[in-house]
């Protein structure tokens, strides 16, 4: 389990959170929700380490993150950020690199796993192919590829459905759903209120930095926390023997 | 599910090739590299039969003009060649790496003029430490790298800014070597050909040290290849991925600049050698830098090589600096690089 302690951080002299706490457990998927500019990139930065607190810590299974040197937190927590820097190089090579962590030099057993990943997210065909003449959502595919090949209980995702169209991001969701059976966290930003709604487990509701809400979808709909942050009302509506979440103006 | 199930067709890269037969790519590129070394001791000013001058050294006679010639003349100075290039070569590569930046190279972003100014000063102030001159170039090249890191990172920076520093820094750099130049102009020996950069006068003694430096510092950043990719993935995922990148970073800083300064204390002020280099390397590799590395150090070797031939033999008996010629090779290269750039922006 993560668990934030009392957290406080600020970019410059502008606070962002003070006092914040929250847990992530494993075997879920929390889902991060809040209007732009609330913290919600900080809270995965934070998590996956890329931010230190000004105050409070994070620990991981109860150990502070700050003992764990860095290639061992590599092995625990994982993250896709919003945008990546990709490089010329083939499907198959960029997800090698995921496996960093684990070896310097990629074994035979590292590219065993990597051609298990391939055939996990569909691009076994475009492993030789070059990660830069892939379109927006296959790279983003590819990225979490990436991501997959790290094989961390704790993955981090920030946006990733920004380069999907609905089709891909459905099927991004299948794949979380996969995860989160194998009983890792799944921690993501969500930008897209239905999808959060339809497919986390749980959901912690951000605004300026406070923690508004936080809570299964059916326990975050019993308040009104949904029509304060965001000005929305929410209308859930049972299709096909399932629920589904429409947002529309208040 | 396959999440891919509607994509296209996969299309295979057009340099695949040569990503899956690195070895043989290497193995080529050596053969060509031998081939250039025998052309570049044959040719010059005079033409020595290679196989005959060989013969009288194996033989022990060395007091023929040939042999002479070969062993005290053509030698070190292929030997130059081949050092200078690789090393500008990889100094390209580590640097662009470590900026995210294309358009870095050694020569364009200071880092030779900061090698140039320590090993002028070096020469001024003590003539007689010539075996002293890449470390007094090596410390120059890292003042100058640390300089255009920290600017990047104080600023945060984008690529032309960055580049556009560097220039400033080498146009400050220059300015101090010509300071020092007209303070101490007898002491210089030849500054000229330094701020051209040339192989003439290069010698054992000035290539040897050097040499050595050059082969330790190509072996490390071989061994640290895998960094280097890593690296190239942006420094949140490098974090994320148990990189440290701000050791890494320094550790390729340090390499950079002992190539380059390495390669400035014998061989002047070369241009371009680290920006063409790598990028024609990098089209065939990808930034795989365990491939890009080996063959940007063999592409460096093969373009100085083949230019300091060309400089002795296209206007013999009379030559050029091969500084000249590369940078004839190399401006149009920057300026096509800019403007492909700006069209991808477009």
């Amino acid at each position: 389990m993560i668990e934030l302690k009392n957290i406080s951080f600020s970019y410059g002299k502008t606070p962002l959170f003070r006092d914040f706490s929250a847990t992530f457990s494993p075997g879920e998927i929390c889902g991060i929700i809040g209007p732009n500019g609330c913290g919600k990139t900080t809270l995965i930065r934070l998590l996956s380490a890329l931010e230190i607190p000004s105050a409070g810590g994070l620990t991981l299974d109860g150990t502070p993150y700050r003992a764990f040197p860095q290639k061992d937190l590599a092995k625990q927590v994982s993250l896709l950020p919003q945008s990546r820097n990709l490089p010329a190089v083939t499907v198959e090579e960029l997800l090698l690199r995921g496996r960093y962590p684990y070896s310097r030099c990629p074994s035979d057993e590292d590219r065993f796993f990597v051609s298990q990943i391939l055939n996990q997210i569909g691009l076994s065909d475009f492993a030789d192919r070059d990660v830069l003449t892939l379109s927006g959502g296959e790279r983003q595919q590819a990225c979490l590829g990436l991501l997959l090949a790290q094989d961390t209980p704790y993955v981090l995702l920030d946006e990733p459905t920004t380069y999907l169209d609905i089709s891909h991001r459905f099927a991004l969701f299948d794949m979380l759903k996969k995860l989160k059976e194998q009983g890792k966290s799944v921690i993501c930003v969500l930008h897209d209120l239905s999808m959060a709604f339809r497919f986390c487990d749980r959901l912690l509701v951000l605004e300026s930095g406070s923690l508004k809400g936080c809570g299964t979808p059916r326990e975050i709909l019993k308040t009104d926390v949904i029509e304060t942050v965001f000005g929305v009302r929410c209308l859930p509506i049972p299709v096909e023997g399932q629920t589904e979440y429409l947002f529309l103006p208040r | 599910m396959n999440i891919l199930q509607k994509s296209s067709t996969p299309k295979c890269s057009e340099h695949n090739f040569f990503r899956r037969h690195t070895f043989l790519t290497v193995c080529l590129l050596a053969a060509f590299l031998l081939l250039l070394l025998a052309l570049s001791l044959c040719f010059g000013s005079v033409k020595i039969d290679l196989w005959k001058g060989i013969g009288e050294l194996f033989a022990g006679d060395t007091d023929s003009a040939d042999a002479r010639i070969l062993l005290h003349l053509r030698l070190p100075r292929a030997l130059g060649a081949l050092f200078a290039g690789a090393a500008l070569a990889v100094a390209g590569v580590l640097i662009q790496g470590v900026l995210h930046n294309p358009m870095a190279a050694p020569n364009i972003i200071g880092v030779n003029s900061g090698a140039g100014l320590g090993a002028i000063l070096m020469i001024s102030v003590f003539p007689s430490a010539v075996s002293f001159l890449p470390l007094a170039a090596f410390c120059g090249a890292v003042g100058a790298c640390a300089c255009i890191y920290a600017l990047a990172k104080r600023t945060g920076a984008d690529r032309l800014t960055v580049t556009l520093v560097g220039i400033a820094v080498g146009a400050i750099l220059n300015a101090g070597i010509n300071t020092v130049k007209t303070l101490f102009p007898d002491s210089v020996y030849d500054a000229d050909a330094f701020m051209i950069g040339g192989l003439s006068g290069v010698t054992y003694s000035r290539v040897l040290p050097a040499g050595i430096l050059i082969c330790l510092a190509l072996i490390s950043a071989f061994l640290l290849a895998r960094d280097a990719d890593i690296l190239s993935l942006g420094d949140d995922t490098a974090k994320t991925l148990g990189l440290n990148v701000t050791r890494t970073r320094w550790i390729f800083l340090l390499l950079a600049s002992v190539l380059a300064g390495a390669a400035v204390s014998f061989a002047g002020l070369l241009g371009f050698v680290g920006l063409v280099v790598p990028h024609i390397c990098r089209r065939f590799t990808g930034q795989v830098h365990r491939h890009l590395l080996p063959v940007s150090a063999l592409g460096g070797g093969i373009l100085v090589l083949l230019c300091d031939l060309l400089c002795r033999i296209l206007f013999a008996p009379y030559e050029i600096p091969v500084g000249i010629l590369l940078s004839l090779v190399g401006g149009p290269f920057f300026i096509v690089l800019i403007l492909s750039g700006r069209k991808r922006r477009d």
